[in-house]
């Protein structure tokens, strides 16, 4: 059994004419110890998706399908089996951290809240615990830290905090939402070592969100690639570079300046992205896809199978890169 | 040879205790491409701030068009010569424009500040909003029904409204989705072509800083630490801060943690 089993997810949301469906059919698989990236624009539904499986929904939200977490549906669990789940078996960091911890609160209070509240810990084993994760995640004078304000820290620093939090109780499985997005590079760089190390030591699963294909490609074993509220291709990350078989991946990875060599022209995608609450007959991509044939314009994408990806695409098998 | 369009020498800005900016001296020429690459804390957007007169440098001197810009415009002949001089896009094309004013006011308010004849402004936003390829009906719209790309081309053709000989990027493509910022990115490319207007590009990307600029300066606690042609300190850094920020960029085979001691 897999660790996370997502099938056929659909997500609708309370917007002003009733309810507009922003996943349609979501299906997704993380293995135990697993590292999935989901890639994808502004409105493309890769927040939902993650925020679906911590059972974060907006109020008013429904949903269909499965979201199975070893074997339970997260959609239907009672409030207190919630909370649970939420402070034992994942664990939740976002983009800002500063939005994520409470600001007048010290640290030392963000990190033993979860632990003696939820976790039933005493006081002392507690602190004896955040004073070693702070160590883990490459924090020193970890005993004074614990008195700090979040203002008192760096974005860098309190992104640590973060996830240390997470590996005070060692969850199975990590959702990640754009952790280094408001970080500098060089910040961006040791932080996803952490995550990465700290990850393969205690064999936690992750689901990372993020728009940077080349960062999930680094830290992740298989890619999603969302546009539109769907998964459009599903592929090893270690085939993104060299096999993208759905236009729009390839596209995405075409649309970066180049860190060598610099082209005249960058090989933008004409139009805008797509958001999940469209309404879309035949393929979410067509209007910007270069490929794009009829069919496409009138007919969903059928589920391709290749090697040890998927792609939705009605052209999958049309090796469309080796075209004149 | 013409004259450097912008000169700074021996910039420094304090702020109570910190120091900003520190000894920052560089020359742009008309019509050419500079970065200035660094991180949060790098002194990077308080330059391009001291560039369009938003702070004040505590010493040192900024010359621009052969005009000392050093101290605040006295009257309202030096502030045009100014505008007509440096513009800046910022970042977030969301708090940039003003929610209540359409995009056609927005223009045609800089164009009439800026001296174009009542007659004369109405043409010229049209010319503006065709520049940023964007269709003439966006005139009528107000930010809140424009996407993020699309309010990132209305504050460039705001920039551009008054000619400026210098437009300063100030992270203006990062906020953007990689497919809306190829489209920005060769945009802006366009722009310089056709126009000839400089840029000063301030970013943390050295892959966008590659594409648009021809020379950069790195920077590093408001210390300039490299410079030189873009090319030549990408791919042949020398400064080992230079090296760790190239290092630390997501590529094909990157690890991350590469060069850094941490």
């Amino acid at each position: 059994m897999s660790l996370l089993q997502v099938q056929g997810l659909t997500l609708d949301v309370p917007v002003d004419t009733g309810h507009g469906r922003i996943l349609h059919g979501i299906d997704l698989t993380v293995e135990e110890g697993a590292a999935v990236g989901i890639v994808g624009e502004s409105g493309s539904g890769k927040s939902m998706t993650v925020r679906t499986v911590a059972g974060l929904l907006p109020r008013g939200a429904r949903t269909s399908g499965t979201v199975s977490f070893e074997g339970e549906q997260v959609t239907a669990m009672s409030p207190s089996r919630l909370r649970r789940y939420r402070s034992s078996q994942v664990a939740m960091i976002f983009q800002d951290p500063r939005a994520a911890i409470n600001p007048v609160r010290k640290v030392g209070d963000f990190l033993l809240e979860n632990a003696i509240t939820n976790l039933g810990w005493s006081k002392a084993r507690a602190r004896e615990k955040a004073i070693e994760v702070l160590r883990d995640v490459g924090i020193t004078d970890p005993e004074r830290r614990l008195t700090a304000y979040p203002s008192e820290l760096s974005g860098g620093l309190l992104q640590r905090v973060m996830i240390a939090s997470t590996l005070l109780y060692e969850p199975e499985l990590l959702l990640a939402d754009e952790p280094t997005t408001a970080l500098d590079v060089t910040t961006q760089s040791t932080v996803m070592a952490l995550i990465d190390r700290l990850r393969r030591e205690r064999r936690m699963a992750m689901v990372f969100v993020t728009h940077d294909l080349e960062l999930a490609a680094a830290v992740c074993d298989t890619i999603y690639v969302m546009y539109a509220g769907r998964i459009v291709e599903r592929i090893p990350a270690s085939e993104l570079h060299e096999r993208p078989r759905h236009p729009y991946t390839r596209a995405l990875l075409d649309a970066r300046p180049r860190l060598e060599g610099r082209e005249e022209r960058l090989r933008a995608i004409p139009g805008q992205p797509l958001s999940g609450l469209e309404d879309v007959t035949g393929c979410a991509f067509a209007a910007r896809c270069p490929f794009a044939v009829d069919l496409c314009r009138t007919d969903e994408p059928p589920v391709v199978a290749i090697g040890a990806g998927e792609v939705r695409c009605h052209r999958a098998h049309d090796h469309l890169w080796e075209l004149p | 040879m013409s004259e450097p369009l912008i000169i700074t020498r021996n910039l420094r800005k304090v702020f109570g205790d910190l120091v900003a900016v520190d000894d920052v001296s560089f020359d742009l020429m008309p019509g050419g491409s500079l970065g200035i690459v660094g991180e949060s804390g790098s002194g990077k957007t308080t330059v391009a701030k001291m560039l369009v007169g938003l702070e004040r440098p505590t010493s040192g001197r900024i010359e621009i068009a052969g005009r000392d810009c050093s101290v605040p415009a006295k009257g309202w002949r030096e502030r045009s010569h100014r505008a007509r001089s440096v513009q800046i896009v910022f970042q977030d094309p969301y708090s940039s424009l003003d929610p209540r004013q359409s995009v056609g006011d927005a223009l045609r308010e800089v164009l009439s500040v800026s001296g174009v004849p009542k007659n004369g402004t109405e043409s010229r936003a049209r010319e503006l909003v065709d520049l940023v390829g964007m269709p003439e009906r966006v005139l009528d719209s107000r930010p809140s029904s424009l996407s993020g790309g699309q309010r990132q081309r209305v504050a460039i053709a705001r920039a551009l409204a008054t000619e400026p000989r210098c437009v300063i990027l100030d992270e203006s493509v990062a906020a953007l989705d990689v497919s809306i910022q190829a489209q920005i990115l060769n945009l802006l490319a366009d722009i310089r072509q056709r126009t000839g207007v400089a840029y000063i590009l301030v970013s943390h990307d050295l892959a966008v800083v590659r594409h648009v600029t021809d020379d950069v300066i790195v920077m590093r606690r408001g210390e300039i630490v490299e410079r030189g042609e873009t090319e030549s300190v990408l791919d042949h850094p020398r400064h080992e801060y230079t090296q760790l920020l190239r290092e630390s960029v997501p590529r094909p085979g990157w690890v991350p943690g590469a060069g850094a001691t941490t």
